[in-house]
């Protein structure tokens, strides 16, 4: 079965910094980063590749043996879905522009922390807008 | 006059029958009653099973079934004669209702609502009238057919009683008093609190064998009291819209983590006379008391009930313990009061922390698990024994039992880590090589539940010496007299909460930490005392950790030290609270006011507006008080106007609140305490809970909803610390317009610092429509930005 990801962002915030990427899921109070070749395969999962898609790219982009990229996906996706970062979905979702910039291989590894879990499982934010904080609804 | 009652109640239960419209049927199980009602209105019957809900049932074919047949006069088109029982019934002016009983008919006709109820106890049949559903007031949405549920009970050795029912696992207490004596409130906190409850204001006693109570209603009334204490609880009331209502009232079912018990054990009834005292106490009273209040305050309820009621109740009376509630200032030290008088279990962890100790083990365990009070939990923290302690303990089969491991770390954290791990209300110590008298946890039990006021006890021991007394030159001889401390842990006895206002043992000392904890709990002016009585063996052989002298001196210099340097501090305390402002509107005004009504006041307020375009001065005219500082200063976000608000603070310690927030009033006397007593924290934060704010809409409740229940709150508005130790971290970062307090904690942690958590609720943290998440992309990237840099950190930490 091709299997693709979906990301639910009200939920899952992901930003690219230098080559590896923060991940935050609001609703585990987790956080992640990915080196850079664990965040390649996010941005391919991110892209609306499907599982076999993420494969081949993966494959090309570092000269694997099919083996070793099937397990190096396996690795970060079984992670993605496990953590809740990412659902599998038989739809293919909008497709974005893949990434260009690949650094140099080395095996992908996602470190999880949990240290701000009960800050982050509790809303932290106090929106501030134009308005004020807070501001009343004037329709009401 | 006999002929009249028939003939109209012949009329009334046909008019029923003559009833066109498809009925609605829905099943309720009280006990052994089982109940059907039959309606010809959807609307009607959606409102009057409301409060059954917790009932429901699939069917009604038991043999005791009842037939409650319920309409209105606007949507069937019936119209009973009422002219037909007027000079026959009894008329009661105080109500204006129209009452009788005659055989096996009973009934109720209030000329005022239109609500009639007719019981038929002989064909199991009720009939309950109104002339139109928009005449049906609050009190009957909340407690439905309350006559024939009267009536039924009856029939059936039950009493519908005007009163509440508390309790705890499976037993509890009728709370019994006249209107306005306090039930609802009190039963409701006590719920709110962790306590069960299985009815408010109404509730079913079943006098057959050991009275118990069953539950009628879901409903609990709200006094709007409550809601300024508890303002979560707004978003439940059922009859919110209704304009000038004394009371509201709310279903049980809707607030997240509660739900009502369907049936309790009765174990006697408490009585709230409306009486205030200075100190709450219960007093034991003669039951004549409680059978003139519940019978006429029942009766008041349910004008027209039958005589046999007071019989039922002399009964339910005579077999119970009848406790008047004096209820005092504080609500949190009432509902505290009324949860130990009704928990019938209360259990107690012993904590026996353990390191290579084995050969003296098994007979501290034994003399544990042979205490003549057994409701306890042993938890033994093998604190990285080498010596087979594993082994040993896997052996004992006692179900009491619990092994923790942890690698060796001393008494002190050993002792914690059983704390941290404890589920009792009470916990006592026992050292390894110390053995209890069976009677030890029974004394201080007893002891501590007769005198609350005193949360830690200790007691007396024998000291027994292996060897000659000379090979112990460490123990303290005054005049050939041996004297040793009472205040050892294998003596100690208190109350869990201790450590919430002191925090644990100090994990810097491995001697003497006893000691220290002894000394904060005084410094904080918790009430010790000593069971007269000798309730242990004291061990003293070869490997007593305090023969260490050396350390033991040098702990004990510097726990003195800390508890002078804590009292001097206590002695000039000044907080300065912040409030940073951008375009406040009135909610500003109760945030203040919640500052201002603290039980430990607040040294200054400083109000920081972060270049507010409306004038904040003006829309504080209506609070004088000379505290209030404002300051104002060009708009830079908020992180920027709390440290706008630290630079002209100048108390020594800080606290925050975001300007629509509120504090709970003991929040800074409850922060503020723990922070001086326990030395191995330098912040303290508390638990929340989010209230929606009265003008947000229920599309806002829809889509923004949160689990409503106590929550960790990690936030600004319950952080509270030393001014020095702010400014050791630094300041917010002014770059991020969110996630500046992850980013401060962080530095925070960098520092070795530790903050802790207390387990009240202290701040009511308000949902509207301007604080809803992460709504802007460029925020967003801020905010996983800041993770990246203490992922970072944490790199660099490592190398």
């Amino acid at each position: 079965m091709n299997e693709f990801y979906k990301i639910d962002r009200d939920v899952t915030l992901s930003e690219k910094i230098d080559d590896d990427t923060v991940v935050i899921n609001l609703s585990t109070g987790c956080y992640y980063n990915f080196n850079a070749t664990a965040s390649y395969i996010w941005e391919l999962a991110c892209c609306g590749l499907s599982k076999d898609e993420i494969n081949s790219q993966y494959t090309a982009a570092f000269h694997l043996s099919t083996k070793k990229a099937a397990s190096d996906v396996d690795l970060v996706i079984n992670t993605m879905v496990s953590d809740s970062l990412a659902d599998t979905t038989d739809e293919k979702p909008v497709t974005c522009e893949l990434p260009t910039d690949i650094a140099a291989y080395i095996v992908p590894a996602i470190e999880k922390f949990d240290d701000m879990q009960e800050m982050l499982l509790l809303d932290p934010i106090h929106e501030v807008t134009e308005k004020g904080w807070p501001y009343k609804n004037n329709e009401q | 006059m006999n002929s009249n009652i028939i003939t109209f109640s012949d009329k009334l239960r046909k008019s029923f029958t003559d009833i066109k419209l498809p009925q609605i049927v829905k099943n309720i199980k009280i006990g052994k009653l089982n109940i059907r009602f039959i309606f010809f209105n959807h609307v009607m019957a959606e409102l009057m099973t409301r409060p059954f809900q917790h009932l429901t049932s699939d069917s009604c074919d038991d043999d005791i079934c009842f037939t409650i047949f319920a309409a209105d006069g606007k949507s069937t088109g019936i119209s009973p004669g009422f002219e037909l029982i007027v000079k026959d019934g009894t008329y009661s002016t105080q109500n204006q209702n129209l009452y009788f009983n005659h055989g096996n008919l009973h009934m109720l006709h209030n000329t005022l609502t239109t609500i009639s109820s007719l019981v038929d106890t002989g064909s199991h049949e009720a009939f309950y009238y109104i002339t139109s559903l928009d005449e049906l007031p609050d009190y009957e949405k909340a407690a439905p057919f309350r006559m024939i549920f009267h009536w039924i009970c009856i029939q059936y050795n039950m009493n519908l009683i005007h009163g509440s029912v508390i309790g705890e696992n499976e037993s509890g207490f009728l709370v019994a008093g006249r209107g306005g004596a306090g039930k609802s409130t009190i039963s409701l906190l006590s719920f709110i609190n962790g306590g069960k409850l299985l009815g408010d204001d109404y509730v079913i006693i079943d006098n057959e064998t050991c009275p118990t109570a069953f539950s009628l209603y879901n409903s609990i009334k709200v006094n709007p009291d409550i809601v300024n204490i508890y303002p979560f609880l707004d978003n439940y009331l059922a009859n919110r819209t209704s304009k000038g209502y004394d009371k509201g009232y709310l279903f049980a079912d809707e607030i997240p983590g509660l739900s009502m018990s369907v049936s309790l054990k009765i174990n006697g009834i408490i009585m709230l006379t409306g009486e205030k005292t200075s100190t709450p106490r219960f007093n034991k009273i003669p039951g004549l008391k409680a059978l003139s209040v519940i019978g006429s305050s029942t009766v008041f309820q349910m004008p027209g009930i039958n005589k046999n009621f007071l019989g039922g109740i002399t009964k339910l009376v005579g077999k119970l313990d009848i406790h008047e509630f004096i209820i005092g200032p504080s609500i949190n030290e009432n509902v505290r009061l009324l949860t130990d008088f009704i928990n019938t279990t209360p259990l107690i962890s012993v904590i026996l922390p353990v390191f290579n100790g084995s050969e003296r083990l098994t007979a501290a365990v034994d003399s544990v698990l042979s205490q003549t009070y057994e409701n306890f939990e042993l938890i033994i923290i093998d604190d990285g024994s080498t010596d087979g302690t594993e082994s040993i303990v896997g052996n004992m089969t006692d179900i009491r039992v619990k092994y923790i491991h942890q690698t060796n770390k001393g008494p002190g954290p050993a002792r914690n880590n059983g704390i941290l791990n404890s589920s009792g209300r009470y916990i006592a110590f026992l050292d390894h090589d110390d053995v209890w008298f069976a009677d030890k946890l029974e004394r201080q039990l007893s002891f501590v539940k007769h005198h609350p006021e005193f949360p830690v006890v200790y007691c007396n021991h024998n000291l027994i010496f292996k060897g000659p007394l000379e090979d112990y030159p460490w123990i303290q001889k005054i005049e050939g007299e041996v004297r040793y401390p009472h205040e050892i842990p294998s003596g100690m006895f208190l109350d869990n909460i201790v450590f919430d206002r002191v925090g644990l043992f100090n994990p810097r000392y491995r001697t003497a930490e006893d000691s220290d904890l002894h000394l904060r709990i005084k410094d904080a002016g918790i009430n010790i005392t000593v069971v007269d009585d000798v309730l242990f063996n004291k061990h003293i052989h070869g490997g007593n950790i305090s023969q260490n002298i050396q350390s033991n001196r040098h702990n004990v210099t510097a726990l003195l030290a800390e508890s002078i340097k804590r009292k001097m501090f206590a002695a000039k305390l000044k907080v300065s609270v912040i409030i940073p402002v951008y375009n406040p509107d009135e909610h500003l005004i109760s945030c203040i006011k919640s500052v201002l009504s603290q039980t430990l006041q607040p040294y200054e307020i400083i109000v920081a507006d972060d270049g507010s375009k409306n004038n904040v001065r003006e829309s504080l005219a209506e609070i004088d008080d000379p505290r209030i500082k404002i300051y104002r200063q060009n708009n830079k976000g908020i992180s920027g106007a709390r440290n706008f608000g630290i630079s002209k603070s100048s108390g020594n310690i800080l606290a925050f609140i975001d300007c629509d927030d509120i504090w709970v009033e003991q929040k800074l006397e409850l922060q503020v305490e723990r922070l001086v007593m326990d030395s191995s924290i330098q912040a303290v934060f508390g638990y929340i809970r989010q209230f929606y704010s009265p003008e947000v809409n229920m599309d806002y409740r829809n889509k923004y909803c949160f689990e409503d229940k106590p929550a960790k709150g990690i936030i600004p508005g319950t952080l509270l610390i030393k001014k020095d130790d702010f400014m050791k971290v630094g300041q917010f970062n002014e770059n991020l317009r969110l996630g500046e307090l992850f980013d401060w904690i962080h530095r925070f942690k960098k520092l070795g610092f530790n903050y802790a958590v207390i387990p009240d609720i202290v701040m009511y943290r308000r949902l509207h429509y301007n604080n809803n998440g992460i709504l802007n992309k460029k925020d967003r990237i801020d905010f996983v930005k800041t993770f990246a840099q203490i992922i970072k950190d944490k790199k660099n930490e490592k190398v």
